[in-house]
C-alpha cells in the first residue's frame, strides 16, 4: 500500500469510470423501490394568467390514479419555497409558491400534481385536469418589464426589485478626457444548462419513523435536505437526501419545487413516489441563465490605456428570485473590469421580475456576461486605435501578483499573471503566423478571423465581496479502520468532474499511501453528516482542503500514537511512504495498519488519547480564488450564408496547482464547448406572449460533435495563496472565456466589411444580417 | 390501455418473453420491464442518443420505436458489451484511457454508437467519427476525447 510517489499532479485513472462504462451506474431513474407510484405535473401553458378554477374530477376517476392535488390543497400546510434572502441588497423577494395558487407567472409553472400507479397512467391523467385560466398581459423583456407601466408579475410589488451601484474614481471626467470611447448595448442571451440527465426524484416517506428519504439528481444534497426540512416542518435529521450518480449539473441542479412536491405526495400516500422530467419540462421549468441586457461604455487614452468603464446591467430574474441569482447580477458587473487596471469605474445593476422561467446560476454564474462586456469593448477600442487585440490587452493587464489584491470592480483577486498567459497562448497558436495566414486568406477573398479573450473567474466560495456574510464551508471527515483502510466522507458530491478520484489523490498523499486504500463516500446525507456541495468552482478548493485537513489531523494523531508505541520522541516521528519511522533510530518502524489497530487498543495508547482514528474539518476559505486564462479562436466565415466555421480554439488556463491533469483537460474541453454553445448556437427564444419557442432538443441547439472545434490546450500554474494545496477552482473558466474569443474572431473576420459587433448567438442569420447592415 | 401484447426480445443473448402495452417504448421495456438500466433517456424528441442500442447489429434510438416493433429481434445494450469474463470491451477501455466520459450519462449511447460505427467502418477518420456521432449528444466532454477514444479503440481492435 505504501508509495513514495506523490499522487497530486498525476493523471490518475478515474475510479468513477468502470461502472459507468458497464452500464452499472445508478442514476435516480435507475433506482427502484417496490410499490413506487409515478408523479406527473400539470404546467401552465400561459406566461401570465389568473387561475379561476381547476377541475380535477376526471383525473381522479382515471384508472390507477391515487392522488391529485393543487396549490390550494397544499398551501395551508406547506406554503411556499423558503424565500431567497437578499440581505446584501436590503430587499425581500416575492413569495414563491410550490404550486401556483391564484396566478401562474411563467409557462411551465406547476398548477397541479397527479400520482398514479404507472408512469404512462400518470401522464394520461394529467391531461384530464381542466384549468380555467384568465390570460393576462405578460412582462417578457426585462428592459420593458422595468418600466412603470409594465404588467406586474407580482401584484403587490413593482417588477424592479433590486438596485445596486458601485463607483470608483470619476468616470464622467475620464470620458471627457478620453481619446476614444466605445458605447454598445450588449445582450447576454438567456440559455439553458441542459445536463444530459433530466431532473428526477424518488421520495419515500416512512410513516413509522416519520422520516423522508429522497433520491434526487442534484449538486447539493445537503442544501436540498435543509430546504425540504423547512418546507415539510421536519428536522434536518429526519430528511435524508441522496444524490446518486448525477448526469451533469453545470449549476442548474438545485432545490427545485418539484422535489418538495414529490415528498408531499409520498407523505400523503405513504408510498414511494417517483418523477422523471421530460426534456421539455426541463426546458420550461428548470432554471435558465445569463439573461442580461447591458449598456457598456468604455474609454481609453491615445495609447490604448483604459481610463474609464461604465456598465449598466439589466438582469432578468424570471418570475421568481431563485438561489443566489440576485447577487450574481452584482458579481457579474464587478468582474467586468476583467484582468485589467481601470482607474474609473461605475456600475448600476437592476434586477427585474418577468413572466419567464426563473433564472439561476449556470456554469460561469454571471461572470461570462461581465467578461464579455470588457472583452468586446477592448476589441472595439483596439480597432478604433489601430492596435492589435493582443497589444491593447498587454497595455492594460494588472501586473503579476501573488497576494490578494482589490480590483477596480471590487473583487479581491488572490493571485494572477495575466500577461504570461497571453504570451503562452500566442506561442501555442503561433499567433504571428495566424495573422499572416489571415492576410493570405483575405487576399484570396476568404474571411478568416482571429479572436482573443482574456478572462478571470471566481471559485472556491469563500466570503464574497458582494456579500461577506455569505461565506460557505465544506466538510470532510477522514476515518481509518483497524486494518488501516482510509475512508473520506466529503460534502462535495461530484457529478462528472472526477472528484472521487481527485479527493483520493489528496488524502493518499497526506499518508503516503496508495489511493487504492482510500475510499471516497459522498452524496448521501445519511452517511455524510454535513456539506455544502459542488458548484461555483468550489469542490477542489473547499472539498479538497477539508479532506486534506481532516486527513492531516488523523495523521498527526497516528504520529503521536506511533511515537508512544516505539518510545520515540514525537518530534522525531515521520510517516514515510505509509510507514512510521523514528528518525533518531531508523531501524525502528511501524506499519500503517499496526498503528491503526493500536488506536483501538486500551494498552497501546497514551492515557490521554481518545480511541480511534476519526477526524473532521469544517473548512472555511478566507476568500475567493480567481482562475484565469487567455483564449484564441480561429474561424472562417462564409459571407454568402453567414455560416461560421470555428476551426480551432487555443486555450491557456491557470487554475493554480493541478491535481489531475487528465481531468483538467476534460474540464477545459467541456467548459469551452458550453461557451461555444452560447457564442454560436444557444438561445432561449421567447415570443412576446411569453411562449418558449424552442423547448426541446430539436429546436434548442447544444453543440454536437460536428459543431465543436479542435481544442489545443495548455496550462500554467500560479498557486493560490489562500490554501495549502495552492489550488483554485477551474471548471467555469472555459465557459467564461470561450464566448468572447469566438465572437471576437467572427467580428475580426468581418471587420473589413464594416461589421463592429454581433449579438450572441452568432447564428448564420444574425451573421448574414450583420453583414447586410454593415454594407448598407 | 388494458390490452397488452406478448412479445419476445432477445437482449444480449437472453430471451425475454413479456407482456406490454402496445404503446410502450422499447427503451421503457428495456429499462422498466426487463430491468437493464444502462440504456438512458435524455430527451423526448429523438435527438440525444442516450438511448442508443443495437437492433440486429444496427444502432437505433430505442426511445423512438415501440417495444412491439422489436418483437422477435436481437438487441444489444451496453450491459452486453464487456466480455463474458468481465473484462472491458476495447471501446470501453478506450473511453477510460482517453477520458471520453465525465458524468457518464451519455456514455452507454456513445459506446453503442461507436460499436456500430466500427462494425461498419473499422478505420474511420476523425471527420467520419464526428459525423457518426451527430445524433449522440454529450454536454460534459466537448467530444474531443470521445473522438480520440474511438480512434484509439479502432487501432486496438485492428491488432
Ligand atoms: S432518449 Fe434522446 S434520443 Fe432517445
Ligand atoms: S459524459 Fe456527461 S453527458 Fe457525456
Amino acid at each position: 500500500m505504501a508509495t513514495d510517489a506523490k499522487l497530486v499532479g498525476q493523471s490518475v485513472a478515474r475510479r468513477e469510470d468502470e461502472k459507468l462504462l458497464l452500464g452499472r451506474g445508478a442514476f435516480v431513474e435507475d433506482i427502484k423501490v417496490p410499490g413506487t407510484q409515478w408523479l406527473s405535473l400539470v404546467r401552465s401553458p400561459h406566461a401570465h394568467a389568473r387561475i379561476r378554477s381547476i377541475d380535477t374530477s376526471a383525473a381522479l376517476q382515471a384508472p390507477g390514479v391515487t392522488a391529485v392535488f393543487t396549490g390550494k390543497d397544499i398551501h395551508p400546510r406547506f406554503g411556499t419555497n423558503p424565500t431567497v434572502p437578499l440581505r446584501f441588497y436590503g430587499a425581500e423577494s416575492a413569495p414563491y409558491d410550490l404550486i401556483a395558487v391564484d396566478k401562474a407567472r411563467h409557462v411551465g409553472e406547476v398548477v397541479a400534481v397527479v400520482v398514479a400507479d404507472t408512469r404512462y397512467g400518470a401522464r394520461d391523467a394529467a391531461d384530464l385536469i381542466f384549468v380555467d385560466y384568465e390570460p393576462l398581459e405578460a412582462a417578457i423583456d426585462v428592459e420593458k418589464a422595468l418600466r412603470d407601466d409594465a404588467p406586474r408579475v407580482h401584484d403587490d410589488r413593482p417588477n424592479g426589485i433590486i438596485h445596486w451601484r458601485h463607483q470608483l474614481g470619476n468616470v464622467s471626467q475620464a470620458f471627457e478626457e478620453a481619446a476614444v470611447i466605445v458605447r454598445e448595448r450588449i445582450v447576454n442571451q438567456k440559455i439553458h444548462g441542459v445536463p444530459m440527465e433530466p431532473r428526477a426524484g424518488l421520495a419515500h416517506w416512512d410513516p413509522v419513523q416519520e422520516t423522508m428519504s429522497l433520491w434526487a439528481t442534484v449538486q447539493t444534497p445537503h442544501a436540498l435536505r435543509d430546504h425540504l426540512a423547512e418546507i415539510l416542518h421536519l428536522s434536518s435529521d429526519s430528511v435524508r437526501v441522496v444524490a446518486p450518480d448525477v448526469g451533469g449539473g453545470f449549476g442548474v441542479k438545485h432545490e427545485d419545487p418539484e422535489y418538495a412536491l414529490l415528498c408531499i405526495a409520498s407523505m400523503h400516500l405513504g408510498v414511494p413516489v417517483k418523477w422523471v422530467a421530460t426534456r421539455t419540462e426541463d426546458f420550461l421549468a428548470m432554471h435558465q441563465a445569463r439573461g442580461k441586457t447591458s449598456y457598456l461604455e468604455v474609454s481609453a487614452d491615445a495609447d490604448g490605456k483604459l481610463t474609464g468603464l461604465r456598465v449598466r446591467h439589466l438582469h432578468d430574474l424570471g418570475a421568481y428570485a431563485k438561489g443566489p441569482e440576485p447577487s450574481l447580477s452584482a458579481s457579474s458587473a464587478m468582474i467586468s473590469t476583467g484582468v485589467y487596471d481601470i482607474p474609473n469605474v461605475e456600475f448600476e445593476v437592476r434586477n427585474g421580475y418577468t413572466n419567464t422561467t426563473p433564472q439561476g446560476p449556470y456554469r460561469g454564474a454571471g461572470r461570462p456576461e461581465g467578461i464579455h462586456l470588457i472583452e468586446r469593448g477592448l476589441d472595439r477600442l483596439a480597432s478604433e486605435l489601430g492596435l492589435d487585440p493582443t497589444e491593447i490587452r498587454r497595455r492594460n493587464y494588472l501586473p503579476p501578483f501573488d497576494q490578494p489584491m482589490r480590483t477596480g470592480g471590487g473583487d479581491v483577486f488572490d493571485s494572477g499573471n495575466y500577461e504570461a498567459s497571453l504570451d503562452q497562448v500566442m506561442e501555442l497558436s503561433s499567433y504571428r503566423q495566424l495573422r499572416e495566414q489571415q492576410q493570405q486568406a483575405r487576399a484570396e477573398g476568404r474571411h478568416m478571423g482571429i479572436g482573443v479573450a482574456s478572462w478571470v473567474k471566481t471559485g472556491g466560495s469563500g466570503p464574497s465581496p458582494v456579500d461577506p456574510s455569505s461565506s460557505r464551508y465544506e466538510w470532510g471527515r477522514v476515518r481509518v479502520d483497524r486494518g488501516g483502510k482510509v475512508t473520506l466522507f466529503t460534502g462535495s458530491s461530484p457529478h462528472g468532474q472526477g472528484g472521487e478520484t481527485v479527493f483520493a489523490q489528496i488524502v493518499a498523499d497526506v499518508f503516503g499511501i496508495s489511493d487504492d486504500d482510500v475510499t471516497v463516500l459522498h452524496g448521501d446525507t445519511a452517511t455524510v453528516a454535513h456539506g455544502v456541495g459542488t458548484y461555483g468552482s468550489r469542490a477542489l478548493v473547499t472539498g479538497g482542503m477539508s479532506a486534506k485537513i481532516a486527513a492531516e489531523k488523523v495523521r498527526d494523531k497516528m504520529l503521536k500514537l506511533s511515537a508512544h508505541m516505539m518510545g520515540c520522541e514525537p518530534d522525531h516521528m515521520t510517516l514515510e511512504g505509509g510507514v512510521f519511522v523514528c528518525t533518531t533510530n531508523r531501524e525502528r518502524t511501524l506499519p500503517f495498519a499496526e498503528v491503526a489497530d493500536a488506536s483501538f487498543q486500551v494498552l497501546a495508547r497514551p492515557a490521554d488519547m481518545e480511541f480511534g482514528l476519526d477526524e473532521d474539518s469544517f473548512y472555511q476559505p478566507s476568500g475567493l480564488t480567481y482562475n484565469f486564462g487567455t483564449y484564441i479562436a480561429v474561424v472562417e466565415v462564409d459571407t454568402e450564408t453567414g455560416d461560421v466555421d470555428l476551426q480551432r480554439l487555443y486555450t491557456v488556463d491557470d487554475q493554480g496547482v493541478i491535481v489531475n491533469p487528465m481531468t483538467v483537460v476534460g474540464q477545459v474541453h467541456g467548459g469551452a464547448t458550453q461557451g461555444i454553445g452560447q457564442a454560436l448556437y444557444e438561445i432561449s427564444e421567447y415570443d412576446q406572449t411569453g411562449q418558449l419557442l424552442n423547448a426541446s432538443l430539436m429546436d434548442y441547439a447544444i453543440p454536437t460533435a460536428e459543431m465543436t472545434p479542435e481544442f489545443v490546450v495548455a496550462f500554467s500554474e500560479t498557486p493560490s495563496p489562500l490554501n495549502s494545496l495552492g489550488v483554485k477552482g477551474m471548471g467555469e473558466g472555459p465557459t467564461t472565456g470561450a464566448p468572447s474569443a469566438v465572437v471576437n474572431a467572427v467580428v475580426d473576420a468581418l471587420s473589413p466589411l464594416g461589421v463592429s459587433h454581433i449579438e450572441m448567438p452568432l447564428t448564420p442569420e444574425r451573421v448574414w444580417r450583420a453583414i447586410q447592415d454593415a454594407q448598407g | 390501455m388494458a390490452e397488452s401484447v406478448s412479445i419476445t426480445l432477445t437482449i444480449n443473448g437472453t430471451e425475454h418473453s413479456i407482456n406490454v402495452e402496445p404503446r410502450l417504448l422499447l427503451v421503457h421495456a428495456i429499462r422498466d420491464v426487463i430491468g437493464l438500466t444502462g440504456t438512458h433517456v435524455g430527451c423526448d424528441t429523438s435527438q440525444c442518443g442516450s438511448c442508443t442500442v443495437l437492433l440486429n447489429g444496427e444502432a437505433v434510438k430505442s426511445c423512438s420505436m415501440l417495444a412491439a416493433q422489436a418483437d422477435g429481434q436481437q438487441i444489444e445494450t451496453v450491459e452486453g458489451l464487456a466480455h463474458a469474463d468481465g473484462t472491458l470491451h476495447p471501446i470501453q477501455q478506450a473511453f477510460a484511457e482517453k477520458h471520453g466520459l465525465q458524468c457518464g450519462f451519455c456514455t452507454p449511447g456513445m459506446l453503442m454508437m461507436s460499436k456500430a460505427l466500427l462494425n461498419e467502418n473499422p478505420n474511420p477518420s476523425r471527420d467520419e467519427i464526428r459525423h457518426a456521432l451527430a445524433g449522440n449528444m454529450c454536454r460534459c466532454t466537448g467530444y474531443q476525447n470521445i473522438v480520440l477514444a474511438i480512434e484509439f479503440a479502432a487501432e486496438q481492435m485492428a491488432r
